[in-house]
């Protein structure tokens, strides 16, 4: 290899070098955010739903939750998703949904506590439902699938200093759906979002 | 003769097996998501298409500027977890040896076909993949690319 080949070999082995210890250092930030997510409250009575061994897969290293609850005599399912250890395992939602066989039909940004969340209208087998989901890293809540890519992308890149990993909050009415969604979500969906997220 | 000794092949296929190694994950969006069905065959297409081009306007040139973005691509998508980069990396790595500046950048072009990243515009924008538009994009960009002029 003669002298002018040389930056370029030093450049290959630390890009390599880099990418595979970087990852190994140790991130900051809350190691278990989904423990801080209230079970019960003023009105608020809830209890976990097993995750499935398909769900398991797709989770990976990915740590997840589901609950049903209620509040003010209505039923909802709630399922939060943390990628800290897998971020592969959150993703748009919408693909899920498409994945379950769901003909998406609709989708509307609702505003949710200083932030938003998204409405999804979905229809399967003449069935019709409606889904809410939206990300949250102890800021505001978002609905943007690229705003969570670019968080949890330079989280990642930072180990964590630049903010707490964006959780994946998805929410669907069991039984009767409620006929005001906006304000459904304002009331329900604030219930897990102050949780104090440790930076 | 000589100044295609000058030329850093090592690098050049230095990067593109790790390009290939990060990216061994599209294999399983192609074969189980079912909005990237058509994503290998268009992969297929568009490798045999660098592979056309490249091969009918020789000599390859060096654009090592390109090799080394490609480089830095698939480290930041490595530090950041973010397959986009990393398929970015390969996207720009395989095309930079086509001769012609246009070739290239239609070829890199051509690339969106065989990405998770077209299903997912195409569903947000459509409410549709449109998967079966993934072949016949890259043939119709394999089309410009040899039409290009020089």
């Amino acid at each position: 290899m003669n002298r002018r080949n040389l930056p370029l070999a030093l450049l290959l082995v630390s890009a390599v070098l880099l990418s595979i210890l970087w990852p190994r250092l140790p991130m900051t930030g809350d190691p278990d955010p989904l423990a801080r997510i209230p079970r019960e409250g003023i009105g608020l009575k809830s209890r976990d739903v097993e995750i499935s061994p398909i769900e398991k897969k797709w989770l990976g290293g990915a740590a997840g939750l589901k609950r049903i609850f209620s509040f003010r005599s209505r039923l909802w399912l709630l399922a939060v998703t943390d990628g800290t250890n897998n971020r592969q395992a959150v993703h748009d939602p919408t693909y899920c949904f498409l994945g379950e066989g769901w003909k998406i039909t609709g989708k509307t940004r609702i505003p949710l506590a200083g932030g938003s969340a998204m409405s999804v209208t979905m229809t399967r087998n003449g069935e019709t439902a409606r889904t809410l989901y939206w990300f949250y890293d102890g800021a505001a809540p978002f609905s943007s699938v690229v705003e969570f890519w670019i968080k949890s992308t330079v989280r990642r890149i930072t180990r964590g200093l630049s903010g707490p990993e964006p959780l994946l909050f998805i929410l669907r009415p069991v039984g009767t759906p409620p006929e005001d969604w906006q304000a459904a979500a304002n009331e329900v969906a604030p219930l897990f979002l102050p949780f104090p997220v440790q930076k | 003769m000589r100044d295609s000794l000058k030329v850093p092949w090592w690098f050049f296929f230095s990067v593109a097996a790790w390009g290939a190694f990060l990216n061994v994950g599209l294999l399983s969006a192609w074969i189980y998501d079912p909005s990237n069905r058509f994503g290998g065959l268009a992969f297929v297409l568009w490798l045999a298409g660098c592979g056309l081009v490249v091969w009918s306007a020789r000599p390859v040139p060096a654009r090592t500027g390109v090799w080394i973005a490609s480089l830095v691509l698939l480290a930041v998508g490595e530090l950041g977890t973010l397959q986009a980069l990393k398929q970015a990396a390969l996207a720009i790595l395989l095309p930079s040896l086509c001769r012609k500046p246009s070739a290239f950048a239609i070829m890199a072009l051509a690339s969106a076909s065989w990405t998770p990243a077209w299903g997912w515009v195409f569903n947000q924008t459509f409410g549709t993949p449109l998967d079966f538009l993934r072949p016949l994009f890259v043939i119709a960009c394999l089309g410009s690319a040899r039409l290009t002029p020089k």
